[in-house]
């Protein structure tokens, strides 16, 4: 099986100033309506960096691809995966085992 | 024109068209006051098509248990943390408040206030934090969504839909009906489809293929012309993969023609016609064709146990922990 997924320190890396490790140790009082804002943001932060990570040489998806960027300042280099709609007459790549979906 | 599915049509009424709502247990509803299940979603009846006994045990003597798979939590909360950012949206909120609202709400899901902490599994995988980061990003990715609400002939907008319909078909002279929750019908790129999101570690499973055939679609194909009068073209699959470092999306639209679905449903009386004699007669016997797929099942243990020392390892007590099992 193939690492979809990359692990590069910059991925890896938390997205600063907040601490998302921190973050999901806390408790819904603890974190406050600031906290949870703050976590979001985090969040889309760290969800631009993977995409940069991931996106290199990657076209910017057609919106009626059904993608699309609400998170700010997006960066627009959704992956190949997110962009694309796979019409189910040509069957998608074939898996070989099988897990839970749910 | 699907002539079988049709034929299960009342005649058009929004108030019959509402669906009976369904309570937000497990399976505790579905049992008539005989104990024989006569409402039928998609998961029970999957797993009673897959081994009868697994049924037995996971059905009928787990009965109101909610199930601690970690993936099965995941993909539920998902699930209601969508349907908490749509409700919001419909009553107006901006982006940043539904989605701070559903947020808000997987954050208490998964914290045990009493015991001050996470209450969601470690798995390396489907965690808290990779919960929160998933359901950030599916909302972000999909912000902008082509795909469009359609609206019902009751003028609800269809989102988070419950459904009950008559199966045709009796167990213990008692009808059966099918129920569930379509969690959109929408409109994209001139086609209707319903909705649908999935979750797993890889993109490469959330595929058309792996959902062709596939009960749960079927079903919610079905019930979309017969409890709300809308004949899809199919069902859009929204895949979600989680990663160790990141979560993944796919989108991909599987076909269910007309003859396919009435194909199901034939089958799926043959399927309930044997639940209903499984519980006349009370048997429920192993398929053990099935006991090594998708990883083993999680009752080989039991089966492999003497069937009158099962109770314990089923976690049973009092009277259903005399006898075999």
């Amino acid at each position: 099986m193939t690492n979809e997924f990359p692990t590069s320190p910059e991925v890896l890396a938390e997205a600063s100033p907040v601490s998302l490790a921190a973050l999901a140790l806390m408790s819904p009082e603890e974190m406050g309506p600031t906290g949870e804002m703050a976590y979001i943001r985090a969040l889309q932060e760290l969800r631009e960096r993977y995409e940069r990570a991931l996106g290199a040489g990657r076209a910017k998806p057609a919106k009626g691809a059904g993608s699309g960027s609400g998170s700010g300042s997006g960066s627009g280099a959704r992956s190949a995966a997110a962009a694309k709609v796979v019409l189910g007459g040509a069957f998608g790549e074939a898996s070989t085992d099988e897990e839970g979906l749910f | 024109m699907i002539n079988l599915l049709r034929s299960l049509l009342p005649p058009y009424d929004p108030s019959t068209l509402l669906p009976r709502v369904p309570k937000q247990s497990f399976y505790g509803d579905q049992f008539s006051a005989s104990g024989v299940q006569t409402r039928v979603n998609a998961s029970t009846f999957q797993i009673f098509k897959a081994c009868p006994r697994k049924y037995l045990y996971e059905v009928l003597l787990a009965q109101g248990k909610p199930s601690d798979d970690p993936n099965l939590r995941f993909g539920s909360l998902i699930h209601q943390a969508k349907a908490i950012y749509e409700t919001n949206k419909a009553r107006g909120a901006g982006h940043d408040l539904a989605l701070q609202g559903a947020f808000r709400f997987l954050l208490t899901e998964t914290w045990d206030t009493a015991l001050g902490k996470s209450n969601f599994s470690d798995d390396p995988l489907k965690n808290r934090a990779s919960l929160l980061r998933t359901f950030v990003w599916y909302v972000d990715q999909y912000a902008s969504d082509a795909a469009e609400t359609v609206v019902l002939p009751s003028g609800r907008p269809a989102v988070e839909i419950q459904f009950e319909f008559d199966a045709g078909i009796k167990i213990a002279g008692e009808p059966v009906t099918f129920v569930g929750t379509i969690d959109r019908i929408v409109r994209f790129q001139g086609q209707v489809y319903v909705a649908d999101t999935k979750t797993s570690s890889s993109t490469r499973y959330l595929t058309a293929r792996n959902y062709t055939p596939d009960g749960q679609f079927s079903l919610y194909c079905a019930a979309a012309l017969v409890a709300f009068g809308v004949e899809t073209d199919g069902i859009i699959l929204d895949g979600i993969a989680v990663g160790p470092t990141g979560t993944e999306f796919r989108r991909e639209i599987v076909p269910r023609p007309p003859g396919v679905l009435e194909e199901w449903l034939r089958d799926a009386r043959v399927h309930l016609r044997r639940l209903g004699e499984a519980f006349e007669r009370n048997e429920w016997p192993q398929n053990d064709a099935v006991c090594g797929l998708y990883g083993g099942c999680r009752f080989r243990e039991v089966c492999g146990t003497e069937p009158s020392q099962r109770a314990g390892p089923l976690g049973l007590g009092g009277a259903a922990a005399k006898g075999e099992l």
